[in-house]
């Protein structure tokens, strides 16, 4: 297998899975206080829980496409 | 024996701070250790700049001079190129002050202050700091916020994409915080938990606490072995990841 990824590139992958839990947390935590302040529970947790996730999802996406479409390229190179 | 208390006096922060009235100087275990960390680093380095002259002196100084190209060009330069002079300082002094008070932890009596959520989070708060100021100082304000932006994002999705970058970029600023909190404690957390694993089973059964005495006591030092690995790589991680963040707002192209 060829190697397209350099060491900056490993850096960034590794705390995507970070990333994205934190996204997560702060939706679902955020969602959480804000039923609590509004008496609202549970559907803006979950919201907050969903929100997260999208944010997350793209923060990964956003990441992974400049590196699939360099890795692409070489690949038909 | 309680083992929570136990893991949580040896692991968390007390305070014995001082109260005159209604004001409170919290003077905490962790606070101790990062003004003697940098007591300790400001007169040494004071020292190394005014009286080097001596061997040890001269050793010294190849040594910083050492370290201060590793971090240029290690960390700098591949990421933030000629630009990355200016912000040379503080990659300098972040890496040198995580390094210190990580290892810190290790000696008798003194504690990892990067083990506490605080000391981490104003570390990454300083670091955010960082990210902005480089953002604004090569791109002005009016730039800055436009690089928040992915170029050839259409016009109808920028209230959307907007708001999800700003926010990303908040919690870059946030995993710097929790990765390094983690990782510090989690090391003294196992341990301690070895430690404690002898004489939980010395209560249950003497014959099992001592036969596990020497398995736990090989562990222990195979991990602190890997916390000092973990003390060092930390502190690269979070200098590397700081100057890629800044570098990616530095360089938006």
């Amino acid at each position: 297998m060829k190697k397209h990824l350099s060491a900056k590139d490993h850096q960034q992958i590794a705390t995507l899975g970070m990333e994205f839990a934190v996204a997560e947390v702060l939706g679902t935590g955020g969602g959480l206080w804000l039923d609590q302040h509004y008496h609202t529970v549970p559907w803006l947790t979950v919201l907050g829980a969903f929100a997260g996730f999208m944010l997350g999802m793209y923060i990964v996406v956003r990441s992974a496409m400049p590196k699939g479409a360099a890795a692409a390229k070489k690949e038909t190179k | 024996m309680n083992i929570t208390e136990t893991i949580s006096h040896h692991i968390l922060d007390h305070d014995w701070g001082i109260t005159v009235g209604s004001f409170h100087l919290p003077i905490t275990t962790h606070s101790v250790t990062i003004f003697c960390v940098s007591v300790i680093l400001f007169f040494s380095l004071w020292w190394l700049v005014n009286f080097h002259r001596g061997k040890a002196g001269r050793l010294l100084t190849v040594l910083s001079q050492e370290y201060v190209s590793f971090i240029r060009n290690g960390l700098v330069k591949p990421y933030l190129g000629e630009e990355g002079r200016q912000f040379l300082p503080y990659f300098c002094t972040l890496f040198i002050f995580i390094l210190s008070v990580n290892l810190a932890g290790m000696l008798p009596n003194m504690k990892t202050a990067t083990s506490n959520i605080s000391v981490t989070a104003a570390l990454a708060l300083c670091s955010g700091g960082m990210i902005i100021y480089g953002g604004l100082k090569f791109h002005g304000v009016i730039g800055f916020i436009k690089g928040f932006v992915p170029s050839g994002t259409p016009a109808w999705l920028v209230p959307l994409i907007f708001p999800l970058e700003v926010v990303s970029t908040l919690i870059k600023v946030c995993v710097l915080a929790i990765r390094l909190f983690a990782n510090m404690i989690s090391g003294h957390m196992v341990l301690l938990c070895l430690l404690l694993l002898v004489f939980i089973l010395g209560k249950m059964n003497l014959y099992a606490g001592a036969g596990v005495l020497l398995p736990a006591m090989f562990l222990e030092i195979f991990m602190t072995f890997l916390e000092l690995l973990v003390a060092f790589l930390q502190a690269y991680v979070f200098t590397l990841l700081t100057a890629i963040f800044t570098g990616a707002v530095v360089h938006t192209h």
